[in-house]
């Protein structure tokens, strides 16, 4: 059944139509910012550019995360708990964070202010939040959406606190990715069309692109449409070329550090909050399990970023680089995580559906420990 | 003067090279790059492993003096190194280089252990991979590629253990038990990993086809509980489907690439890499992270320290040294493991350490056991009379105010409605369920009615016996007795073994004489045979007797080849014991049957199938030599082989009687007992046309609904718990009706169970206890020993403060007490984990600190600046 369909289905639970209604208006901002692009690239007669226009883009943000909020708080009611447990339920989240972290960086990062070029940088990021959005909704109708009850160790005040934390500063990780790509994709469609750029320069992206873990989800459709429009920037005779280039890389390097900045802090609490959530549950706030494994290497690879850029002087591409290269880290962490060989005992198994968490039993049956224990406490106990 | 022809003679300059002409050049000072970096630092965790082993044989007394001398000598080496060359070390380790290379790595080490499958119990920092060295060729590899099998879980010598470990100690037994079941976790994760990374993408991945006749039932799955019940249904079935083909070829790979696995277990073994977190190596790897950060941290002088520039990064680094200190603590410290607890035991105060009962340790104060209970999700199932289908129905988890809409038809304007509505009004911890009532209807068509009835008062042979003595009360009451002509009812067996009773109403006298003479005499039952993993599929049905054969799916032929209505197991020979005499002498207590299953081709496999035992949904399948055949058993008690049949009938044309096989007719009215062969007596009190039913509900009103963490001693109450239910069905049509249900969970008077007067759906409610809990919690007492060293109860607070949950545990004595095993098996049995961690506290702030320092410095900091900087140009 299409999205359209389910939105008139009235068997369907209403978070989940709500969630349709999203995807119509992240399309409707998709047309938006197109225009607002249109409308920012085109000088006019007098040079000036309707303002409205220019905040249409943010208009559908708005809008867009307001519904998806909506539906994740139907779905809130409809599971009677803090909605983040299963696969698609953390989706949803991410994709709500997607829409807050684009609001805090419309105003954080300012791009507006830098100019028209940049206005339309800012632009292309929320067409791409946008379609991340509809993407991601899609997958979440190929998931089971049942309700499932939160297991005991779930049922804790910091499961709100430490999923919020984490997924905002993944969709705002995210977004510091995306400026790093979009500023290689505009260095390799400016070497391929006004040249400047070395061939092993170009190689690199090219094969950077093609290769990464789930190149088909976003770096290929992002080098193909970006191709698309280069295109037709150079038959306007606008293709950036070298300089411009060189420009791009500081600034967007520094603005795609801005952007990482705002995310890093709940990045960072996310985390520990997982080790103290961690301590209350099982008495064991860091126990190597592969999820918080996977997260701490995520972490450690921002931390990379940082000492390299600060200490170390790496600006620009090497930087923006390591921002990619955590991103992947984030992806890896949501969608490998549960075939990754320690994962299959591991005690975060919430998310996967079919799997059943591994509460209740740690260590062999009483009955059998029960017999062992009775005949050997006559014997050496080790005493504290 | 100097010959101008003679050699000049080369000076040479300390620090200084010599260029041609001989002038001195200032020598580039070494500076670390990454490549060296890395290359010393891999050495020196190289040498941390070796040292902190030989240090680990040192503490136990068990280096030779060789090995004792050489780490002397190592330490004291190092010792003056680091003096001497201070000045050098810290320029090192103040390195961006070395630095993002020490991070790098201890990335690099943590993703290690994510690919590689950590060992079990690998927290306990003895545990290892035993070593098998001493094990003959032979017996290893006559064992370690045999399939698994129960022995295999038990690591002590048993009797049934392979024939090839006869030949080795118990102690070679233990540790090739253990080797193997640590392979076969490694090269099953391993195999699972690689097979996932190979069909990438999902690319490759088997689909499997639902059988006919799926789709048709998904349909109607979908009509009675929604489009979004039967995707997810359909997810599941796809998911069951695929993933049985998915293991079978994950098998496949693993069997053709044994040799690698083998290879690579080795290594993994040998480099301590499945046993990452708890290594030398790993160990080295964080003292040198912690020494970097340490020589970062306090650079320049103190006046620097917390400015806002460097307070960000100043408090990040302490967090992080404070944290990797606290964890250094908790290595060297903790102990960790769990405490069997059952209510009214002794107090105990001895643990398995890391949860291995071989490694009790003891605590300075004991633990009983005040209160333990397991809570369940309160649960309703809505089933419908005229479905068939194999599948259990949708769950749907109980709270105040949820609502539940079903059965949804098309109405007029193309809109679906649904013909069942369901709001929950109330849900209460404890509900107090009364004797059930019932009477006739006084119209026999009242759909409130749940039709005709029939109560007896059965007296068994003891309460006869007593009965029959003049003056004597029987000792044993008479048992009522509820038989209905529904046959989806069980008839009523004689314990005895004489008679087998059934009820009609309304049928004619051909029919009651069909009842008594059943077709299908002989018959034992029905067979469902699919073959599935798991999931919902349709098994074949099939009738059986005893030395038939029937053909099942997937070219399955199955052969009844005995049964037996009460089978039993021999706990030694692990094998069936079967009843000698014929099979209608034998009352069904537990009927089964012995089968041998044949597939082209292949050997055949005998197997034990009883009613009451599911192999599937107990894990079993992988026991048998065709697991993917999952076979039930539906025992048939009216046409098996049995004692003579009986009818007793009635109906609005005809006065009552009982019928018997061969035809014989005695008419029967209420009060009369039964003309039954045997001693058991049967008298009817009542025959019912239209039986009304109730049964009266109250519920405790201070007992509310738990819905969250806060102490509540109705949690630990063992009484049935309640909903109150209001029941909308074709709402907005003529028909439209609204009821208020009140239900308990348990079977007494049928309180758990309401069906409709249309016999169109029912109603279930019950705890469901087949699932994860809500919760689990326990309420702990300590014991303290008194000056003669008896165990007196210390006061540490009231129940509420001695709870503990899984989000909440107990402290006292630097020991945590949480709660971490229940087993449905004992209800009185609570596993308490317990912790003994002085490094957490430490942990705990260092991570506080990051995170706020990360504020400061990602956030407070850049504001701070903005501010300036507009205060700057606004000046």
């Amino acid at each position: 059944m299409n999205p359209f369909e389910l939105f008139f289905q009235q068997d369907v639970l209403i978070s989940t139509r709500i969630l349709v209604l999203a995807d119509v208006i992240c399309g409707l901002g998709v047309l938006a910012s197109i225009v607002s692009i249109l409308f920012h690239a085109k000088p006019t007669a007098d040079g000036s550019r309707p303002s409205w226009v220019a905040r249409l883009p943010l208009l559908f943000v708005v809008l867009a995360t307001t519904a998806i909020a909506t539906a994740v708080g139907f779905r809130w009611v409809e599971v009677n708990h803090f909605p983040s447990q299963t696969m698609s339920e953390v989706l949803a989240m991410f994709t709500l964070a997607l829409g807050v972290s684009m609001i805090v960086l419309w105003f954080v990062l300012n791009l507006r202010k830098r100019g028209h070029n940049w206005a339309i940088v800012e632009d292309v990021l929320v067409v791409l939040i946008f379609v991340g959005i509809i993407y991601t909704h899609g997958h979440i109708r190929t998931l089971a959406t049942a309700q499932r009850d939160l297991p005991p160790a779930l049922q804790s005040w910091w499961f709100a606190p430490h999923l919020s934390c984490l997924i905002f500063s993944y969709a705002t990780m995210g977004i510091a990715a995306l400026l790093a790509l979009v500023y290689f994709l505009t260095r390799f469609w400016s070497g391929v069309w006004r040249g400047g750029q070395s061939w092993k320069s170009q190689a690199f992206i090219l094969v950077g692109l093609l290769v990464v873990p789930f190149a088909h989800l976003v770096t290929i459709p992002m080098l193909l449409v970006s191709g698309i429009v280069f295109a037709g920037l150079l038959a306007l005779g606008r293709v950036p070329g070298p300089d411009m280039v060189l420009r791009l890389e500081k600034d967007l390097d520094d603005v795609s550090f801005r952007a990482f900045a705002v995310g890093f802090p709940f990045l960072t609490a996310g985390l520990w909050q997982g080790a103290f959530w961690a301590q209350e549950a099982w008495a064991n706030y860091w126990g190597w399990d592969s999820k918080e494994n996977t997260a701490l290497i995520t972490w450690l690879v921002y931390v990379i970023y940082i000492h390299l850029r600060m200490l170390g002087g790496y600006r620009g591409a090497k930087a923006m680089s390591a921002l990619v290269a955590g991103a992947l880290s984030v992806f890896l962490t949501f969608q490998v995580f549960g075939y990754l060989p320690d994962s299959q005992k591991s005690l975060h198994r919430y998310t996967d559906d079919g799997v059943e968490p591994q509460e209740g039993q740690q260590g062999a049956p009483p009955a059998a420990q029960q017999a062992r224990v009775d005949g050997s406490e006559a014997g050496a106990a080790e005493t504290r | 003067m100097s010959d101008p022809h003679e050699e000049k003679p080369r000076v040479e300059h300390v620090g200084l090279r010599s260029d041609d002409a001989g002038a001195p050049v200032p020598r580039k000072p070494f500076r670390w790059g990454f490549a060296s970096a890395a290359a010393l630092i891999v050495s020196l965790v190289l040498a941390g492993q070796v040292a902190l082993s030989v240090l680990g044989l040192v503490v136990d007394g068990a280096a030779t003096p060789l090995q004792s001398a050489a780490f002397g000598g190592f330490v004291l080496a190092t010792a003056v190194f680091l003096v001497i060359q201070r000045e050098g070390v810290l320029r090192f380790f103040r390195t961006m280089h070395v630095g993002v290379t020490l991070v790098t790595l201890s990335l690099l080490a943590v993703g290690v252990g994510v690919l590689v499958p950590q060992i079990t119990g690998f927290e306990d920092p003895t545990e290892r991979v035993p070593d098998v060295r001493d094990i003959p060729r032979d017996v290893f590899e006559a064992y370690v590629p045999a399939p698994k099998a129960k022995s295999d879980e038990d690591f002590r010598r048993r009797p049934d253990d392979h024939p090839a470990l006869a030949s080795l100690t118990a102690d070679q037994v233990s540790r090739l038990k253990k080797w193997k079941h640590e392979y076969a976790a490694f090269r099953w994760a391993e195999g699972f990993f690689v097979y996932h990374m190979l069909h990438i993408y999902g690319l490759g991945m088997p689909e499997a086809a639902f059988p006919p006749g799926i789709d048709e039932k998904l349909d109607r799955f979908e009509d009675r509980y929604g489009i979004e019940e039967r995707d997810n249904r359909e997810k599941q079935m796809t998911a069951a489907f695929t993933g049985r083909i998915k293991s079978q070829e994950i098998g496949a790979l693993i069997r053709e690439n044994e040799p690698t696995f083998r290879r690579a277990f080795q290594i993994c073994t040998a480099l301590d890499l499945n046993r990452t977190y708890k290594s030398n190596w790993f160990a080295t790897l964080l003292g040198l992270l912690f020494l970097g950060v340490l020589s970062n941290t306090f650079k320049g002088g103190p006046s620097k320290w917390f400015t806002l520039e460097k307070g960000g990064y100043m408090l990040v680094h302490l967090g992080v040294l404070t944290l990797l200190g606290g964890g250094l603590w908790s290595k060297l410290h903790t102990d960790r493991g769990i405490l069997h607890l059952e209510i009214g035991k002794a107090p105990r105060d001895v643990y398995d350490g890391f949860h291995d009962p071989s490694k009790p340790r003891r605590m300075p104060f004991a633990l009983s056991l005040e209160e333990f209970a397991r809570r369940d999700w309160k649960t309703l199932e809505i089933g419908f009379f005229d479905e068939d289908f194999k599948s259990n129905p949708p769950q749907y988890t109980l709270w105040p105010g949820r609502k539940l809409a079903l059965d949804h038809v098309e109405s007029d304007g193309g809109k679906k409605r649904p013909r069942i509505e369901v709001e929950v009004l109330e849900v209460h911890e404890r509900a107090v369920v009364g004797a059930p009532r019932w009477w006739d209807a006084e119209n026999p068509d009242d759909p409130e009615g749940l039709g005709p009835l029939v109560i007896l008062d059965a007296l068994d042979r003891a309460g006869v016996a007593a009965a029959s003595q003049e003056g004597a009360q029987p000792d044993v009451p008479p048992r009522s007795v509820f038989l209905t002509p529904d046959p989806r009812m069980p008839p009523y067996l004689d314990p005895a073994w004489k008679f087998r009773l059934a009820v009609a109403h309304g049928l004619s006298e051909e029919r009651i004489r069909a009842l008594t003479n059943p077709e299908h005499d002989g018959r034992i039952g029905w067979l469902a045979m699919r073959v599935a993993a798991a999931g919902d599929v349709e098994p074949i049905v099939l009738p059986i007797r005893v030395g038939e054969t029937v053909d099942g799916p997937a070219g399955y032929r199955v052969r009844v080849v005995a049964a037996a209505g009460d089978l039993r197991f021999d706990p030694k020979t692990k094998s069936e014991i079967l009843d000698p005499r014929p099979l209608d002498q034998q009352y069904p207590e537990n009927p089964g049957i012995v089968v041998e299953i044949l597939q082209a081709g292949g050997t055949s496999e005998r197997r034990v199938v009883s009613e009451s035992f599911d192999a599937e949904s107990m894990g079993m399948q992988k026991e048998f030599a065709y697991p993917d055949l999952a076979l039930n058993l539906e025992w048939e008690r009216w046409t098996s082989p049995g004692p003579p049949r009986y009818v007793l009938a009635y109906g609005p044309d005809r006065e009552p009687a009982l019928v018997s096989e061969k035809g014989n007719s005695v008419p029967v009215k209420p009060g009369d007992v039964l003309p039954l062969p045997g001693e058991t007596r049967l008298t009817a009190r009542e025959m019912l046309r239209n039986v009304r039913f109730e049964t009266p509900i109250e519920y405790d009103p201070a007992a509310d609904y738990i819905s969250g963490p806060a102490y509540d001693a109705d949690f630990y109450s063992r009484s049935p718990t309640g909903a109150v239910l209001r029941l909308t069905t074709e709402r907005g049509t003529p028909q439209e009706s609204t009821r208020v249900l009140r239900m308990a969970s348990t079977e007494t008077g049928r309180a758990n169970a309401w069906s409709s007067s249309d016999q169109r759906f029912w109603i279930r409610y019950f705890e469901n206890s087949a699932a994860m809990p809500f919760e689990w919690r326990s309420v702990l007492r300590v014991h303290e020993k008194d000056t003669s060293g008896v165990l007196q109860e210390v006061d540490v607070g009231d129940p509420r403060e001695r709870e503990i949950r899984v989000n909440d545990y107990l402290v006292h004595r630097g020991y945590r007490f949480f709660q971490t095993n229940a087993d449905a098996r004992f209800p009185d049995y609570s596993g308490i984990g317990v912790v003994y961690d002085p490094g957490i506290p430490f942990v705990l702030y260092g991570m506080w600190l990051t995170i706020f320092g990360t504020v400061v410095a990602f956030v407070l900091r850049p504001i701070a600046r903005a501010r300036a900087q507009r205060a700057k140009v606004a000046a």
